[in-house]
């Protein structure tokens, strides 16, 4: 045992001013809404501190006391001047020993890549080291403790807040969150922005940003540009439901990436309408356009039908209408 | 270009490439590196692990592909190609080069002495570059030397570089194919950099091409870019009036592809490279390349090309195609990757018959299975 165990130093009212909030990870839970603090601010207001707020400070460090615990209600008490709170100090502690008990108050929360990514950065900017962050922080939340994924971590919280809260709600992969850590930052915020006029899934954001920054780059514009183009200001000035309005933002989408795949794909459903439109069997063909192959499918759900699809396939118009689908391969 | 360290395991310490560099730590290991930038910049030199002798790992079958073979002897590679897969494939990056050519040479012998009727093309230039710089080059001159006494076994080196002077005096008996990736330089300029220019990469063509080295040209990747015709026009142009069609042993023909985790190394890696922005497909591979019809603009045209520089009769391929590609590129297609290997092997005894005395049997490589 590093440290004797308590009794600690007597509890004592000091000045709000004097403690260090410099390890309050409340704060991004809360802006994650991870944390709600409605009823625990609603019991301050009408028993005020009734617990300690527990400080220390670390390996004998100068200056004001660290706060490890009672983050929320310094700041009810600063929110509200008061000029003294009651203060449990701990006396002095390893940064081994803070590290420990933070996460054991916040690991119950951090179920998800972006708030472990968000508490790990936290760590980080507070000074915690490298070594202590992968031996303890990393194991704690259940992660293997290497420098490589402590990095990827670190990436992912520099993502825009939004889109941190949208990862969080997602529960996105550690995979996808790098994958949004690698679009452009402004796109992100858009896309996240426009959650209440399309319906965005974890999916749908990867294949949007993917889409959208490929076509700033290649046509030199900027996320505000794009969204300044009149086809895509037209979907969000028309009425649609928010299902409609997602499917057809995808498909602009889609076609402003794809120009030449949607033309020639194009091509191939204007001979499907030719030949094939009432037919009772699907013809369908690789949508990549690589490989040379139709498919022909049928359902029956009577004898009878049978024959009448094996006409319908051996007829002159069928061998036409497939011979010029292969033909474009 | 000066390596930042130069390592050198005790086991080879005595070796040809060692003795030249004349300098570098003698240690078991080279430095742990994860950044292939960093990795590039230090060379270790090893001692032969293991087998190095397999055939391309790029081998598909759902692809028709010419089933080379190749030795893993080089991992990783001073340039710096945006494209590059190995920004996506290795762990361990430092620039490693094995030294006992020896233990490669008696590898590759037992073999190929399985198949004593079969003409082995055999690459150094899997994980890296075959003549980057010198001294690496180095290991190629001693495989050179080693090949001319294999008889069924072509040595194929493959560059972007021009580093060529070692090779120019040695007796190759012309069992050693000399090739170069070729693009236009406004491609060499923005993605392959670090590499030769165009006129290096020519001078040093027409060098190994005076010194009776068959010459093998790569135009792959082939890279999408407003006026691409045009550039490509002019390359097929200068490589000839560099060569004579008559000493091109073969031609292959490849475009952009690569794998999606590829995509976002691209991209991060070189922020300004456009090359990931063009229209492409996802193929069975798992690699995105330009749509076919797009592929086969570029190869019909650049096979024009050739053609209108006399470069018809040099065998022609295309590098990880499928068979509609071929047909409608060629108006023919390979039965097989078998029947590629066949026909390469045939053209070869036929325009070379130095470097490949022995005329191969259809039915045999016919019959050859890759997996
Ligand atoms: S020359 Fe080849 S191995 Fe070297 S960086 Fe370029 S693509 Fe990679």
């Amino acid at each position: 045992m590093e440290r004797p165990s308590p009794p600690f130093e007597k509890t004592v009212v000091i000045a709000p001013k004097r403690l260090d909030q410099a390890l309050d990870f409340s704060r991004v839970l809360e802006d994650l809404s991870v944390w709600d603090t409605s009823l625990l601010f609603q019991s301050l207001e009408e028993n005020s501190i009734l617990t300690p707020i527990l400080v220390a400070k670390i390996n004998h460090m100068e200056g004001d006391f660290l706060v490890i615990d009672g983050f929320k209600r310094l700041r009810w008490a600063l929110k509200k001047r008061l000029t003294e709170v009651p203060v449990l100090n701990t006396g002095t502690m390893t940064r081994r020993q803070v590290l420990l008990l933070l996460l054991s108050r916040y690991s119950g929360h951090l179920k998800t890549c972006a708030t472990k990514a968000l508490f790990l950065n936290h760590l980080s900017e507070a000074g915690f080291p490298k070594d202590l962050l992968m031996d303890l922080a990393m194991k704690g939340l259940g992660l293997q403790p290497f420098g490589g994924l402590l990095e990827k971590y670190l990436r992912v919280s520099t993502l825009p807040k939004e889109v941190l809260r949208f990862c969080h709600e997602k529960d996105l992969s550690l995979k996808r969150c790098l994958n949004l850590t690698h679009q452009p930052r402004r796109l992100l915020e858009k896309i996240i922005r426009l959650r209440n006029r399309v319906s965005i899934s974890a999916s749908l954001l990867l294949e949007l940003t993917d889409n959208i920054s490929d076509i700033l780059k290649r046509d030199e514009i900027t996320a505000e540009e794009f969204f300044e183009k009149e086809e895509i200001k037209q979907i969000f000035s028309r009425e649609m439901d928010i299902n409609q309005r997602t499917r057809l933002f995808r498909k602009t989408v889609k076609q402003m990436r794809y120009p030449l795949l949607t033309r020639l794909q194009g091509e191939l459903q204007d001979i499907q309408k030719d030949y094939f439109k009432n037919s009772p069997f699907m013809v369908r063909w690789d949508e990549t356009l690589e490989n040379k192959k139709v498919t022909i499918s049928a359902s029956v759900s009577d004898l009878s039908q049978l024959s009448d699809i094996v006409d319908a396939i051996s007829s002159a118009k069928t061998k036409e209408g497939i011979k010029k689908i292969l033909s474009r391969f | 270009m000066r390596f930042r360290s130069i390592t050198i395991h005790p086991e080879v310490k005595n070796t040809r490439i060692a003795r030249q560099l004349g300098e570098g730590d003698i240690c078991g290991q080279g430095p742990k590196l994860s950044d292939y930038r960093q990795g590039k910049r230090h060379l270790f030199v090893a001692p032969k692990r293991g087998e190095l002798f397999h055939i391309c790992a790029s081998l598909d079958p759902r692809y028709i592909c010419c089933s080379t073979h190749v030795i893993s002897q080089i991992s990783n590679c001073p340039f710096e190609c945006t494209y590059c897969f190995l920004q996506n494939y290795l762990t361990d990056t430092t620039l490693t080069v094995v030294a006992d050519t020896r233990a490669i040479i008696k590898e590759i012998r037992e073999k190929t002495s399985l198949q004593p009727w079969r003409l082995f093309r055999i690459g150094t230039w899997e994980l890296g570059d075959s003549l980057a710089v010198p001294p690496l080059n180095q290991v190629a001159v001693e495989l050179v030397e080693e090949f001319k006494d294999l008889k069924n076994c072509i040595l194929k080196l493959r560059t972007k570089g021009a580093f060529v002077e070692p090779l120019l005096d040695i007796d190759h008996g012309g069992r050693t194919v000399v090739s170069w990736t070729l693009n236009p330089p406004q491609v060499i300029a923005k993605e392959e950099i670090g590499t030769a220019s165009l006129d290096k990469r020519l001078r040093a063509m027409e060098l190994v091409s005076m010194a009776g080295y068959p010459v093998g040209l790569h135009f792959d990747p082939m890279i999408l870019f407003p006026g691409w015709q045009r550039a490509y026009e002019e390359l097929v142009r200068s490589v000839f009036s560099a060569i004579d069609p008559e000493n091109c042993i073969w031609i292959s023909i490849g475009s952009l592809r690569f794998n999606p985790e590829m995509k976002k190394k691209i991209e991060n890696n070189y922020p300004s490279s456009r090359i990931t922005v063009q229209e492409m497909v996802l193929g069975d591979d798992n690699k995105f390349r330009y749509l076919r019809p797009v592929r086969e603009e570029m190869y019909s045209f650049l096979l024009q090309c050739l053609k209108e520089e006399g470069a018809q009769k040099c065998f022609t391929y295309l590098c990880m195609e499928r068979w509609n590609v071929w047909e409608n590129v060629f108006g023919w297609c390979p039965s097989s990757i078998g029947h590629l290997d066949y026909l390469m092997a045939d053209s070869v005894h036929r325009r070379f018959p130095e470097t490949a005395p022995t005329e191969p049997q259809k039915e045999i490589y016919m019959a050859l299975t890759y997996e």
